[in-house]
């Protein structure tokens, strides 16, 4: 059903983009006078889903998009876009009513029937806040002329659920920090960003530990501070702990470089060779490389592949690229088969 | 210890969490961590519903009144405090200052700082949200004994503040 390519974000490099894989940006809407999803009646969604549908097909932004109403998919089909970050793991059990709009590459969304009546999103490729916000207001700027969106002067964008009214606005971005994990600086840096309201999560797992050294932080505050603050902020605090990462690296060279080298090409060598790698140990290994081509020590692998594999060695990716249906054992044999192949392609 | 949720069973996972200004401690046994999905990131609804009942929860009980009802939806705010959830637009006024004081609680504020729809963006509403911002302004300044400033500021509050009125 969709592209097999992988979205465009996740393999354009951008500013940052070795230490930042992506930025993601989240408006929440809902369309005044209609109940909020979670309480809506059916007919009521189903009036939610025309509205926002014809608002979504009229808006410029939207125009080389596609459409897909989650009545007419199966499970695996949402669990592909569940994959992709298109929708959320809700989606994939309730798709009554719920619809998606994609533009071509991915990079600005629309869910219809989410948590809120919508939920526009916008991603870019490295660290670019700026750019994902002015990508997503802008089609919220359009959407407005034809959806009357629930507002209140005292509390801005009313949302579904109280942590999101005021802006509707979350602002995130997935860093690579295998350095400030190596020295055990993670812990005090992610205290230091709770401490100015940051979430800070592990990502990318299948399970909820931290796997492969990847952090998503976003904002938790979206009421009393503006768009243009909330982005500021989030990029300051962002390019801080990049700093900190960047001397975390540094020190790592000067004191432990060959032991560095050593985990860096024999991560490769796995990569290269293994028969049956499991999503927890992929996720590793790729990390571990991923800190060689920051690093400049490999230059035969492209963080492209690198991100583009963070995708594809998914379960439901696995499976569609192979066009059947795997068990866990023949999946982590399907996994070594691609990332070898991969590799070798590079 | 025993699990905060069920009641029964001892607490084997232990978290901080941290929702604005406030640090819970959560202590939690497997079972009830599994049912809430917390033992997986893909589900974990749990930070946000659970801590925001232990918010909304806390204030309701000083106020008084869970019966309430919102006059469009219908929605308590007892179900409100149980699951965070709103149940449409109008239930932020029908739950009246009590959503203040959650969303103070929650945010660190209660006061929308940002962009509105158009039908929103008249003159005077755009000169009051100028106004709130130079009074968080003002407040600083005071607060950092910048009394020049803060002189400036009450100036130019004074000059907006007639143009609404006589608007």
């Amino acid at each position: 059903m969709l592209l097999k390519a992988p979205p465009s974000w996740l393999t354009e490099g951008g500013e940052e983009s070795e230490l930042v894989l992506s930025t993601r940006i989240r408006l929440a809407r809902n369309i005044e006078g209609m109940t909020f999803t979670h309480c809506a009646a059916a007919s009521e969604l189903e009036a939610v889903r025309l509205e926002a549908a014809g608002a979504l097909e009229n808006a410029p932004s939207m125009k080389d998009s596609v459409f897909i109403d989650m009545n007419d998919t199966t499970e695996q089909d949402r669990m592909i876009l569940a994959e992709r970050m298109l929708i959320s793991h809700g989606m994939v059990s309730v798709s009554t009513n719920r619809a998606l709009a994609v533009v071509t590459g991915e990079k600005l969304s629309a869910m219809i029937n989410e948590e809120d009546h919508l939920r526009l999103q916008s991603f870019e490729a490295g660290l670019a806040l700026g750019e994902a916000f002015e990508r997503v207001s802008r089609l919220d700027d359009e959407l407005d002329g034809s959806l009357e969106f629930a507002f209140s002067d005292r509390y801005g964008y009313l949302t579904a659920c109280a942590t999101n009214v005021g802006t509707g606005l979350r602002v995130s971005a997935m860093l690579h920090l295998p350095g400030l994990v190596h020295n055990g600086d993670i812990r005090q840096v992610s205290d230091g960003l709770r401490h100015v309201r940051l979430s800070v999560r592990g990502s990318y797992g299948e399970g909820s530990e931290v796997v492969g050294n990847f952090f998503q932080i976003s904002n938790s505050i979206t009421l009393g501070l503006s768009e243009s603050d909330t982005v500021k902020n989030m990029d300051a605090h962002i390019r801080k702990v990049l700093e900190f990462e960047k001397k975390a690296r540094e020190s790592l060279l000067k004191e432990a470089r060959s032991l560095l080298e050593d985990r860096i090409w024999r991560a490769l060598g796995l990569l290269r060779n293994a028969r049956i790698l499991d999503s927890r140990e992929a996720m590793g290994l790729i990390s571990s490389v991923r800190l060689g081509v920051g690093l400049g020590m490999v230059t035969d692998v492209g963080l492209s592949d690198l991100n583009e594999m963070l995708i594809m060695i998914q379960p439901m990716h696995l499976q569609m690229l192979s066009g059947k249906v795997m068990g866990p054992e023949e999946r982590d044999r399907g996994r070594a088969d691609y990332i070898r192949s991969r590799l070798k392609a590079s | 210890m025993k699990c905060q949720f069920c009641g029964k069973e001892a607490a084997t996972l232990h978290f901080t969490n941290v929702v604005g200004n406030d640090i819970q401690k959560i202590h939690i046994c497997r079972a009830c961590a599994q049912a809430k999905g917390f033992d997986s990131l893909k589900n974990s609804n749990f930070e946000k519903n659970d801590l925001l009942v232990g918010l909304v929860g806390s204030v309701s009980q000083e106020q008084g009144d869970r019966k309430r009802r919102c006059e469009h939806c219908g929605r308590t705010y007892e179900a409100f405090s149980k699951s965070a959830g709103l149940g449409c637009s109008k239930c932020y006024d029908s739950f009246g200052e009590d959503i203040a004081n959650v969303l103070k609680r929650i945010h660190g504020n209660a006061r929308h700082l940002g962009k509105s729809p158009r039908r929103y963006c008249t003159d005077k509403v755009n000169a009051r949200r100028r106004i709130r911002a130079l009074e968080d302004e003002l407040r600083i300044s005071v607060e950092l004994e910048n009394y020049e400033r803060a002189a400036h500021l009450r100036d130019e509050i004074a000059d907006l503040r007639k143009g609404v009125d006589r608007s």
